[in-house]
């Protein structure tokens, strides 16, 4: 066996034919090293070079017996190595007259014939012959760039692997060729150039069966750089094993069979991709654009990564599934959450306000913390819920609340009834909200049509309107009703909310029955006594201020003389001397009478507006309300200012307009001391300046 | 679609990403996909001496999946809307089923 590892003794291409693409293919598929496959040798790759290497010893003993029956079986139809070199016990080296331990530099080609008569240094003289006859070293006759696979034999001692590799320099190394010779290699065809590198023995290199010792071809693919050669380096067209001992046997490589563990790459190699011109040359080759191929597509693919186009085929298909034709359906809360954004940025005021007192930030950041301490309670564990609580479907998340209550069942009835009223509620509430949609739909849906096209849409809108109002059981008379749903729905916070966004919906008078219901209450709710049992009566009195009474006021400037004056009748019905100062000195109260007021006396500004009984029914009102209120001014100023409510000053301002000189007098010394006490930024405020003027 | 769409309004927000393997990650939201898969910029951990290699880390991809919870300011949630928005979800599915 030769250093290499494999057989240099085989027969050259008689007719020189490149290799059929069906040999190809095989070849290609034999090649585990394009494939990365998990093909190993099976034994140690350096005990096979042992091996070898005992084997070689023992045929170099000079035995007479046919050599070759020691050497393993090479594959069928290969060629005996020759064995006329030299006489049987004579070192080949002394037949060829060549000095083997020469260094590198010596081994040039040289224009020497052999010293002696002896054959030269090869192992196949037909192999020879044909490129040139002889051994790479002192050949001058070379007709190829590679000429004849030099083996340098080894000598008489038997070296190990080891030994080989503290000894380099003493290895035969590949020669040096001229361009010539390498520009005659290039002009031969891509599967002759693509064969196997000279001299490139990868450790872990798979030796097939019956192939034993031999390298078989390449991959035509295979990067050139992997086996040390500089890339585009052609190969020796001569040293296609595989192809020779195909061409040898042709009816055993008949059978395109490919052999496994090949196998799963059957597809690629039927398609012929992997031996298409496309596929293995660089085409787009530019030294800017180092590995730009073209592939299949005739895209430009670097390192056969991603192309651009790739990419954009991936982002289109991930796109696709975004794709809507109505946004604001599949994509409500985005769509109405910018729309709310940009109107607050485009109605945004203008006005600079002045920054609230030290004291209010800290009564502010009192109630956050307040309300932060509510929140961060432990969630309440669900106890003997196991097999009754299904969590798989968010779309059922109702389910808990339902096993949680109907657990509690039986202990306490009290608290039964508490949560089978607020469910009741809450479920009110949702129908409600079910509507409310349904109403906007509507109104979005006559925005985008024409004008005359509209009218539909408003009976629509008018008919689920109606619906809600009835929904609410909202007393008819002025009567109050404990049992009216609309006082279930201003006691839990969700409620609150839901009411603010109804009041905008209602017409006039469905706005006058919110109203007067409310007024019914309003000592319930001043006080604080509106929420369900459970709920924090702060939060509910907090939402009520900021969710239903701005609304409130809104619809109360849109009332009719008659309906403020139908209002006060009511107020008056429910205010007593105990309670008249906590209501009105209230923060819901002060803001709800001072809003009568303000409209009132927006319509007799105007003489057209009220008629003259209006106008004494009002004065009446007035004076009644006075006549509550009487010794307790400085009190309901005081709680004003507790909560900081600065609407106190013009409502008395708007009262004393109305009152008699007497009631005028009676308020004047009840009010100066207090103006005495109130701190420097009121008394040059302009409501109390105003105030103080009407006073005197 | 409706946390997609819930997300998409959190963008340049300072949220805190809780993983399945209990990392908590601040950052800014950067972009969210259909998938809630999130990006995140200038990203901090809430544990650094537990996850040392995260200190170097500056912008992250989380996939959907691993998220546990993810925290916010409620300033940048309209509740309302919200609660508006998955009844329409739900009616959307109901209508659909």
């Amino acid at each position: 066996m030769s250093f290499f590892g494999f057989d240099t003794a085989l027969p050259p291409d008689p007719s020189g034919a490149a290799a059929t693409d069906d040999q190809l293919e095989l070849d290609d598929t034999h090649n585990d090293e394009t494939f990365g496959g998990s093909i190993e040798i099976g034994t140690d790759w350096e005990m096979s070079n042992d091996q070898l290497a005992a084997i070689q010893a023992e045929f170099m003993r000079g035995s007479t017996a046919a050599p070759a029956s020691t050497l393993p079986p090479l594959a069928s139809g290969l060629p005996e190595p020759s064995h006329d070199l030299a006489a049987p016990g004579e070192s080949w080296a002394a037949a060829a007259d060549i000095d083997v331990a020469a260094p590198m530099a010596q081994l040039r080609i040289e224009n020497k014939p052999p010293s002696s008569g002896a054959a030269p240094l090869s192992f196949s003289t037909t192999y020879g012959s044909e490129y040139g006859g002889a051994a790479v070293w002192g050949d001058p006759q070379l007709s190829s760039i590679w000429g004849a696979p030099a083996v340098a034999k080894p000598a008489n001692k038997m070296v190990s692997v080891a030994e080989l590799e503290q000894q380099p320099s003493q290895q035969p190394q590949p020669r040096m060729f001229s361009l010539a010779e390498i520009e005659q290699q290039q002009q031969q065809t891509p599967q002759q150039q693509f064969q196997l590198p000279y001299g490139a023995v990868p450790p872990g290199f798979p030796v097939q069966p019956g192939h034993q010792g031999l390298l078989p071809q390449s991959f035509p693919g295979a990067p050139m750089p992997m086996y040390g050669l500089p890339p585009g380096m052609p190969l020796p067209p001569g040293f296609n094993i595989m192809q020779q001992q195909q061409q040898q046997q042709p009816q055993q490589q008949q059978s395109t069979a490919i052999p496994e563990p090949y196998a799963q790459y059957s597809s690629l190699v039927a398609s012929g991709f992997l031996n298409s011109a496309s596929f293995h040359q660089p085409l787009d080759t530019n030294a800017n654009e180092p590995g730009m191929i073209r592939d299949q597509r005739g895209n430009r693919r670097r390192f056969q990564l991603m192309s651009r186009s790739d990419k954009e085929f991936v982002i289109r298909v991930q796109l696709t599934t975004l794709q809507t034709d109505n946004p604001f359906v599949d994509d409500y809360y985005y769509q109405s959450y910018m729309q709310r954004k940009h109107h607050k940025e485009a109605m945004a005021p203008r006005l600079v306000l002045p920054q609230q007192s030290a004291a209010q930030q800290q009564q502010r950041q009192a109630y956050l913390q307040h309300l932060q301490a509510r929140k961060a309670a432990p969630v309440t564990g669900f106890e003997n819920v196991l097999g009754k609580l299904l969590v798989g479907s968010i779309h059922n998340p109702r389910q808990m609340i339902s096993v949680a209550s109907s657990d509690k069942s039986g202990a306490n009835e009290s608290e039964d009834k508490i949560v089978s009223r607020r469910r009741k509620i809450l479920r009110f509430i949702e129908a409600a909200y079910q509507t409310m949609i349904d109403i906007e739909d509507i109104q979005k849906q006559a925005a985008a049509c024409g004008p005359q096209e509209r009218q539909p849409f408003f009976v629509k809108r008018a008919a689920l309107v109606n619906d809600l109002f009835a929904d609410l059981a909202l007393p008819e008379s002025t009567a109050a009703s404990e049992d009216a749903a609309f006082y279930d729905l201003l006691s839990v916070p969700k409620g609150l909310k839901l009411v603010r966004r109804l009041l905008p919906l209602f017409s006039e008078s469905q706005g006058f029955a919110v109203v007067s219901a409310i007024l019914h209450r309003i000592e319930a709710y001043s006080a604080g006594r509106t929420g369900l049992s459970g709920t924090d009566p702060v939060e509910i009195h907090s939402l009520l201020m900021s969710h239903v009474v701005p609304p409130v006021v809104r619809v109360i400037e849109l009332f009719s003389a008659a309906r403020v004056l139908a209002c006060t009748d009511i107020a008056l019905s429910v205010l007593t001397p105990e309670n008249a100062s906590t209501i009105v000195g209230g923060s819901l109260g002060v803001t709800i009478v001072y809003a009568f007021l303000r409209r009132m006396d927006h319509l007799l500004s105007d003489p057209n507006s009220t008629t003259r009984a209006q106008q004494d029914k009002w004065v009446g009102f007035v004076e009644k309300l006075v006549g509550l209120l009487q010794g307790q001014f400085a009190h309901v100023v005081s709680l004003c200012l507790n909560h900081r409510s600065l609407w106190v000053f013009a409502m008395l301002s708007i009262l004393l307009k109305y009152a008699s000189a007497s009631s005028k007098a009676s308020i004047k010394q009840e009010l100066e001391p207090t103006f005495a006490t109130l701190p420097d930024g009121l008394q040059t405020s302009p409501a109390v300046k105003m105030l103080q003027q009407q006073l005197n | 679609m409706l946390f997609y769409s819930f997300f998409k309004t959190l963008v340049d927000k300072e949220v805190v990403v809780e993983l399945k393997n209990d990392l908590c990650i601040t950052g800014t939201l950067h972009s969210v996909d259909q998938f809630l898969n999130i990006k995140l910029l200038d990203i901090s951990v809430a544990e650094p001496e537990k996850y040392p290699h995260m200190v170097s880390v500056k912008t992250c991809f989380i996939r959907g999946s691993v998220v546990r919870y993810v925290r916010l300011n409620p300033a940048f949630v309209d509740t309302e809307l919200l609660q508006d928005a998955s009844r329409r979800e739900a009616n959307n599915i109901k209508g659909a089923a």
